[in-house]
């Protein structure tokens, strides 16, 4: 398959903080790759270097075989982005948003009202073309905004985490959308903080965080990448951080993490170490009140590589 | 140049489609400028009341005041009704005929259209006296031959003549003419500013950001949202200035120096726009700031009190805005028939505003929007 986009060794650098360092990925025609990571891991700034939003610092980034930069009008015009902000002009019509996006794009004025049509029959708006996009719902606004990453048939589509606040229904709808262009041979980036979401839509993921590209790989390759390791998790209260530090000397466990409600632990055999976990964070005066063993997946992963959770 | 003029013309497009935006852009000036013309403005039709006290020669008198140009008459029965009139203001000069006395008592305030009313008024009076002299002398029946001598003599027009009186020549205005240039430059200043909102609503929405991601580059984005800030201010000037020119007959003087004038005036408000736009992060803020900076700057300027009633002081302070170069323009062409020759001066401080503003809006926005992009 050919790359629709090909990065390598970006670095993005803002004041003190390496917001971007050494990344470096491919997609191919027709490839959903996913960009996994917490916020403040470096997606937005990744996807906007190759945007053409950001000058990268350093490296490499093709669009199409078209080399990328804020000033690479040929190469931008093989990406459709779809910001995480709903960037629609809410005193317009979804007809007049689509329209003004098209001309920003240069699509000729014969072929405008045609791919208009064409995407508001895909994203469902055709009876509400005309009125104004302030008195649309949340999920019809979502729609609009991923209809103008679509509007001049990018060969790659940018999704900068594009069901953030959006009810169930709309996400699953985005999702199937998301997962039919890439059928009709479109590559896709997708960025999330949604395991489930990459795990269902993905076909690579790239796991990001502090700016690094931890891992890339199937779900499988990942998922493979910590063994037989299983996640516990255990609802406690207590100091958790004690407990933690207890388990992080034990021979048998890979990594751990404390949230809000408990602990995540990180093993191999999980059913046959429980005794010994549970009797090791009772030294530490900690409650457990529910324990649950989850099968391998990309938290784990994520908390495997990183020592924190998704969500952190 | 095509997203260039997409971007400018989205911009258009947004304001008029607000519903608040048409009543501010379209109705409010020239409300304003009618109320303004109605309750200062000069050229009034001037009136005259006139107690005839009934005889041939005072009813005469009073017909011939009727036919004056400009005069409307009204017509009451007694001096003190007249005396009225005149102190309370509902008449410009008052005439009271006593004929047995033969005499003309002519009545007024101290205003400027009080002496040319007594023109009129001693050439009615003239006329009248000199008919019947005349038919006093030939008798009764031979009016027609009185009236065909009169008519053969060319009547003598008084005209006023002014010999270093109003240098300003305010009085030579139309009822609306000094409140129609006044506002103009206020309501495109103001309207161009409130606009300003607009560039921080798109950076705030992530518009700004989604155009840049478009195969455009920083300077055409840059250069459509001042495009279309130019075309805004351009479409509130030319509606005032059409618009008071068929409805109030206002005189815009010379086509080239309001139109010179008008446009670079536009360049100096889209500039303002874009600095305000460039400079504040919110756009409620940008609304009201805006809206005050731009009505303080006019008032400043001369378009809220005129700028032949400040003092020396002020008109030389108030010269520090652009309102006061592009009125003291339009006054030039206006009031004493100057052309393009006679405002190089003012259209030259108003272009170096213009430059100033643009290129001062222009970095600002872009450093603005480079950080939006970010």
């Amino acid at each position: 398959m050919t790359d629709v986009l090909r990065c390598a060794g970006l670095r993005k650098r803002f004041g003190d903080v390496q917001a971007v360092d050494d990344v470096g990925f491919t997609i191919a025609a027709g490839e959903t790759y996913g960009l996994l990571g917490p916020n403040g891991a470096g997606k937005t700034t990744t996807i906007s270097m190759v945007c053409g939003l950001l000058e990268p610092d350093a490296g490499d980034i093709a669009v199409a075989g078209q080399p990328m930069s804020p000033r690479a009008r040929a190469a931008k015009a093989h990406v459709g982005y779809v910001p995480q902000d709903l960037a629609i002009y809410p005193d317009l019509s979804a007809r007049e948003n689509l329209t003004f996006f098209a001309r920003l794009h240069g699509v000729p004025g014969r072929e405008l009202s045609r791919r208009v049509d064409a995407v508001l029959e895909l994203i469902g708006l055709e009876q509400r073309a005309r009125d104004r996009t302030s008195d649309y719902s949340g999920g019809m606004k979502r729609r609009l905004n991923i209809g103008i990453g679509l509007l001049h048939e990018p060969t790659l589509l940018v999704l900068d985490e594009p069901t953030v606040g959006v009810d169930p229904q709309s996400r699953n709808a985005i999702l199937e959308s998301v997962a039919t262009l890439r059928d009709e041979g479109m590559g896709v980036l997708y960025t999330t903080h949604y395991m489930e979401e990459a795990e269902r839509l993905c076909d690579r993921i790239g796991i990001i965080d502090a700016g690094r590209l931890q891992a890339e790989g199937t779900r499988r390759e990942l998922v493979g990448m910590i063994g037989e390791a299983d996640r516990l998790r255990l609802v406690a209260s207590g100091d958790l951080v004690a407990a933690a530090a207890v388990l992080d000397r034990s021979s048998y466990v890979s990594s751990t993490h404390v949230d809000d409600d408990g602990l995540d632990v990180v093993l191999a055999g999980a059913g046959q170490h429980l005794p010994a976990v549970l009797a090791e964070v009772a030294t530490t005066g900690v409650s457990v009140t529910a324990v649950s063993v989850i099968e391998p997946d990309l938290e784990s992963v994520f908390l495997h590589l990183t020592g924190r959770g998704l969500r952190d | 140049m095509r997203a260039v003029l997409a971007i400018a013309t989205m911009n258009l497009r947004r304001l008029l489609r607000e519903r608040s935006s048409l009543f501010f852009v379209f109705i409010f000036p020239l409300a304003l400028i009618l109320l303004i013309g109605a309750t200062f403005g000069g050229g009034v039709e001037r009136s005259l009341t006139v107690a005839s006290g009934g005889t041939a020669l005072g009813e005469e008198l009073t017909a011939a005041l009727a036919d004056v140009e400009g005069v409307e008459v009204e017509r009451v029965d007694t001096a003190g009704e007249v005396a009225d009139a005149v102190a309370l203001g509902r008449a410009t000069a008052g005439v009271v005929v006593d004929a047995e006395a033969g005499q003309v008592r002519f009545l007024t305030r101290p205003s400027s259209t009080g002496p040319a009313l007594r023109s009129a008024v001693d050439a009615a009076v003239a006329r009248v006296s000199t008919r019947a002299a005349a038919m006093s002398l030939v008798g009764p029946g031979r009016t027609g031959l009185v009236d065909d001598v009169l008519a053969a003599v060319p009547a003598v027009a008084v005209t006023d003549a002014r010999i270093g009186g109003d240098p300003s020549g305010l009085d030579d205005l139309g009822r609306f003419d000094l409140g129609a240039a006044q506002q103009l430059f206020l309501f495109v200043f103001v309207t161009s500013l409130s606009g300003s909102a607009a560039l921080i609503l798109s950076r705030q929405l992530g518009l700004t950001r989604r155009m840049l991601a478009a195969p455009v580059t920083t300077a055409q984005v840059l250069a459509g949202e001042a495009l279309g800030r130019f075309a805004i201010a351009l479409v509130q000037g030319l509606y005032i200035i059409v618009g008071t020119a068929l409805l109030f007959d206002v005189a815009w003087g010379d086509p080239l120096v309001i139109g010179v004038v008008l446009i670079v005036f536009c360049a100096i408000s889209a500039g303002a726009a874009m600095l305000v736009g460039a400079s504040l992060r919110n756009d409620q803020q940008a609304s009201g700031i805006g809206v005050m900076a731009g009505l303080g700057i006019a008032a400043l300027g001369g378009s809220m009190i005129s700028l032949d009633f400040m003092t020396i002081g002020m008109r030389r302070v108030a010269h520090v805005t652009p309102h006061a170069w592009a009125l003291d323009a339009v006054a030039e062409s206006v009031r004493f028939g100057g052309g393009l020759g006679d405002v190089v001066v003012e259209i030259a401080v108003l272009l170096a505003f213009a430059v100033v503003l643009l290129t001062a809006a222009t970095w600002a926005l872009h450093r603005a929007t480079v950080r939006t992009a970010s």
